[in-house]
């Protein structure tokens, strides 16, 4: 069951929003701390690169503090974001070359404390999903991570409400496929 | 709800489990917050002077415009008086003798008056 996202912190994205377009400066910094994480998790599910994804968040971050009246007015100020760090996003990739992959780094310490077992999965899971096309990738996070509706995504990446949900569908058959083995690993483990 | 449908929101609530929540660093945090105060205090800077400048021209345009239309309102009234005053005015109306002309009849009727006055003398002894 889809977990609706709290009016609460829409209203507080909006809030700041406001307060910054009214020339209240010291309302970016909780802006940031309210959206930042969220966004640089959803810019790694294309770029597939950590210092890409933070690149092009902060490169979104400063577009939304020049014109945070456009941020203040949106109806769907959260989807307005991802939107803003997704055309960031393609920006840059259209401005590199392809790199060779990096490994990747996590973005910093977690919030909890995971065990060995937990982590190994959480890798192999982000790990799934960094093999999906970046446009499957792109839909699974937003689905999954950010809780939104297909008509939501399809208005942040600009693609019809149907092609979000096949990219879905495909794309989760994908990953059942990849984490089957975690699956069994796991029906084994309880018996 | 077919197996593949209820596969599908086991997979989903899964992969939920699994989104990472970790913190951003505090020096990714102020190096962005730094960049975006920058952009924002740029476009406020900009939005003043544009708004001076505006007010500055408003202001020459509200302080030239009174003394413009005074001197057009000045302009068209030494050109009216100009305009009753000429020459052209004191036209005589057509017909009407002028001076020159009266002083000539006026020295012919007197020469025609002595001519007759001197064949009277002569005819009458």
């Amino acid at each position: 069951m889809r977990q609706p996202e709290p009016p609460q912190w829409l209203e507080r994205i909006t809030e700041y929003a406001r307060q910054l377009a009214d020339g209240d400066l010291a309302a970016l910094g909780p802006l940031f701390d309210l959206v930042g994480p969220r966004l640089v998790r959803y810019a790694q599910a294309f770029l597939r690169n950590s210092s890409d994804a933070e690149d092009a968040v902060q490169a979104a971050v400063v577009r939304l503090a020049g014109r945070p009246e456009s941020l203040a007015a949106a109806q769907m100020p959260w989807a307005y974001c991802l939107r803003v760090v997704r055309n960031e996003a393609l920006r840059l990739m259209s401005k590199q070359r392809p790199t060779s992959m990096l490994p990747e780094r996590d973005l910093a310490a977690p919030l909890r404390r995971w065990s060995i077992e937990e982590e190994e999965v959480r890798q192999q899971v982000n790990a799934a999903i960094r093999r999906l096309p970046p446009e499957q990738a792109e839909v699974v996070v937003l689905k999954v991570w950010e809780n939104l509706t297909f008509l939501e995504i399809a208005g942040v990446t600009g693609e019809p409400p149907n092609t979000v949900a096949s990219r879905y569908r495909y794309a989760l058959e994908k990953l059942e496929r990849s984490l089957e083995c975690l699956a069994q690993e796991a029906s084994h483990d309880a018996r | 709800m077919t197996p593949g449908d209820s596969d599908a929101r086991v997979l989903e609530q899964f992969l939920r489990t699994m989104a990472p929540s970790a913190a951003l660093t505090a020096v990714y945090r102020q190096q962005v917050v730094r960049a975006s105060l920058d952009a924002r205090s740029k476009v406020l800077r900009r939005r003043r002077t544009q708004g001076l400048v505006l007010a500055a021209v408003c202001a020459c345009f509200a302080m030239w415009l009174p003394g413009f239309l005074l001197i057009r309102s000045l302009e068209r009234l030494s050109s009216s008086v100009a305009v009753a005053e000429s020459p052209a005015n004191s036209a005589p109306l057509p017909g009407a003798v002028d001076g020159y002309e009266l002083s000539l009849m006026r020295a012919h009727s007197q020469f025609r008056v002595q001519s007759w006055l001197a064949s009277q003398q002569a005819g009458n002894p």
